[in-house]
């Protein structure tokens, strides 16, 4: 009796997974395959990026955690909810900016953020006053009041972001939301996204951006062809790679002792501090630039999928 | 926070009042544009018809105008879950199908209000004043209303690509409107088929308009048909409608 009373205990103290998914596959009805047992979990409060590139299964992932599809198999729990029995419960807890989404582009900024709160079930005075935070958070508010069709592209990814934020959602699912922004734009994403997560948000980012992972990323998911192929926090996904540096050569070399790995014309081979002269050597003598970096998630993309991820379509 | 039914009734207005109210403010052309067919049908029936026909064409443009709006609701939702993935933002709140239906189909009430409130008014000019009129057309208007928009959405998520939605709007608005007995009396049809003309919401609203308007004596079985097809219809596609919201794709 006492030990099942500790036994209880001990569950009920342990860090509970905000969001936890196992096994989960998506076969659709034309039989691609999406989505291959992935499993991963985000503990609360952590923003976690999803990576990888085009078509590796991030969107179907999100769809299916967000209750928007499915899944052929396996189970997605958000704050110990199952997404596919508990839809309901679920959609209470979370918000979400589709990948490819825009607002409504007859309003306003202000009239969509607010609308979108109104509909969450906040109060009129409520909505409003979240609205005009979250439209100053995201750096929106010069264009509170002009219609969203005379926005750029990235002043409208902005106002469907500050509508997500301004939910107070516990978990936030955001599929690619500075696709398409300029730099100074996702900067403005980025700066909202960490002030939501200091406010004790859990997020999910789907990115295909090495620099907004690394930049935002508590944890990095990184999926290829429908199987996650690691999981962990941005500087064990660093070490993971195995070596400090790397030296890229624009051009085919081999050099006796170093493994090299070939993309698109540019050899890259993997240091640590201290090695690598050779190489240098080697590439000035054939008269190829080069370049010592220190290695990156990228490496870890690399190394683990044979390509660079701004490669996918 | 608001919870249950309040916070549902609070969304279905939210989106009337961004699908409906600011778009009227803001593009109020789309009203001139559904509005030209039918002030062009009565135009015609006033020059060339008589005053029964003048009533008729009256009646059929009110018909109409709900008609066309309720329809246009197929290219809004397919708008909005294909293009700009507006559904998908929903689908992760607590809002339920049936009040993102119900939104979106009162806000094309809300659009069709201007062309409603003409053609109402030109009816009432017209002589169409009688208590038992209005509460028929009050009637028949909102089951019109609802038909044509839950047969518009329920349409609607059938298409992938909006490039095939907007003629099919207005396909459907010009063959419900103009084919069955809505312009012309359910009288010319054979004695014995004019039930026929019920076999549609607008033809059967038409039919039950025309009678109490005292523009037709349709018979008793073509009457009995015409409410009860008119309320089947209602009940039946605002039902298949809150089925057919792909809230969750498989």
């Amino acid at each position: 009796m006492v030990f099942i009373f500790a036994l209880k205990l001990l569950k009920g103290l342990a860090v509970v997974g905000a969001v936890v998914s196992k096994g989960v596959w998506k076969k659709y009805k034309n039989g691609v395959v999406a989505l291959k047992g992935v499993s991963f979990s985000v503990e609360k409060g952590r923003l976690v990026a999803l990576l990888g590139r085009n078509g590796a299964g991030k969107t179907t992932w999100v769809r299916i955690a967000s209750t928007q599809l499915l899944p052929t198999q396996g189970t997605v729990e958000v704050l110990g909810l199952d997404v596919v029995t508990d839809p309901w419960e679920v959609r209470e807890l979370i918000a979400m900016v589709p990948q490819e989404g825009f607002p409504l582009d007859i309003l306003t900024p202000f009239e969509f953020v607010y609308s979108y709160l109104l509909i969450r079930g906040y109060g009129r005075s409520e909505a409003k006053k979240l609205a005009r935070e979250h439209l100053a958070i995201l750096e929106l508010e010069p264009y509170a009041k002009r219609t969203i069709s005379e926005l750029s592209g990235g002043l409208k990814k902005r106002v469907l972001v500050a509508a997500v934020l301004a939910s107070g959602a516990e978990v936030l699912f955001l599929d690619e939301p500075t696709v398409g922004l300029d730099p100074l734009a996702r900067r403005s994403v980025w700066r909202a996204l960490k002030e939501a997560k200091r406010a004790g948000g859990t997020m999910l980012l789907t990115t295909h951006y090495m620099d907004e992972a690394e930049s935002l990323a508590d944890e990095v998911v990184i999926v290829h062809e429908g199987q996650v192929l690691f999981s962990g926090t941005v500087e064990e996904g660093r070490r993971a790679v195995g070596r400090e540096f790397k030296v890229e050569v624009y051009g085919d070399l081999d050099v006796e002792g170093y493994e090299a790995l070939r993309l698109r014309g540019v050899t890259i081979f993997y240091v640590n501090e201290g090695e690598g002269d050779e190489v240098l050597k080697k590439a000035m003598a054939r008269g190829y630039e080069s370049v010592v970096k220190p290695t990156s998630l990228e490496d870890l993309f690399i190394k683990l999928t044979g390509e660079r991820i701004e490669e996918g379509d | 926070m608001r919870k249950g039914i309040r916070r549902q009734a609070v969304a279905s207005l939210t989106i009337a009042w961004v699908n409906g109210l600011v778009v009227l403010k803001r593009a109020p052309l789309w009203v001139v544009s559904y509005l030209l067919m039918p002030l062009a049908l009565l135009f015609f029936f006033r020059i060339h018809g008589n005053v029964a026909m003048m009533k008729m064409a009256l009646i059929g443009g009110i018909i109409m105008v709900a008609t066309s709006n309720g329809i246009s609701i197929l290219g809004d939702a397919a708008w909005f879950r294909i293009y700009v993935k507006y559904q998908d933002l929903l689908v992760a709140t607590p809002i339920r199908p049936v009040s993102y239906v119900m939104g979106l189909s009162l806000s094309m009430f809300v659009f069709a209000s201007p062309g409603l409130s003409l053609f109402i008014a030109l009816a009432s000019l017209a002589g169409l004043t009688t208590f038992e009129f209005a509460l028929a057309l009050a009637a028949c208007t909102i089951a019109v209303w609802i038909s044509s928009s839950m047969i518009g959405f329920a349409i609607s998520t059938l298409f992938k690509s909006l490039r095939h939605v907007w003629p099919m709007a207005s396909i459907l608005s010009l063959v419900l409107s103009l084919l069955p007995p809505i312009y012309y009396p359910a009288t010319v049809l054979p004695r014995g088929l004019q039930w026929i003309g019920a076999l549609v919401p607008t033809g059967a609203a038409a039919m039950i308009l025309h009678h109490v308007a005292g523009l037709i004596e349709v018979e008793a079985t073509a009457l009995t048909t015409s409410i009860a097809s008119l309320i089947a219809y209602t009940a039946t596609l605002s039902l298949l409608s809150s089925l057919k919201v792909r809230w969750r794709e498989e």
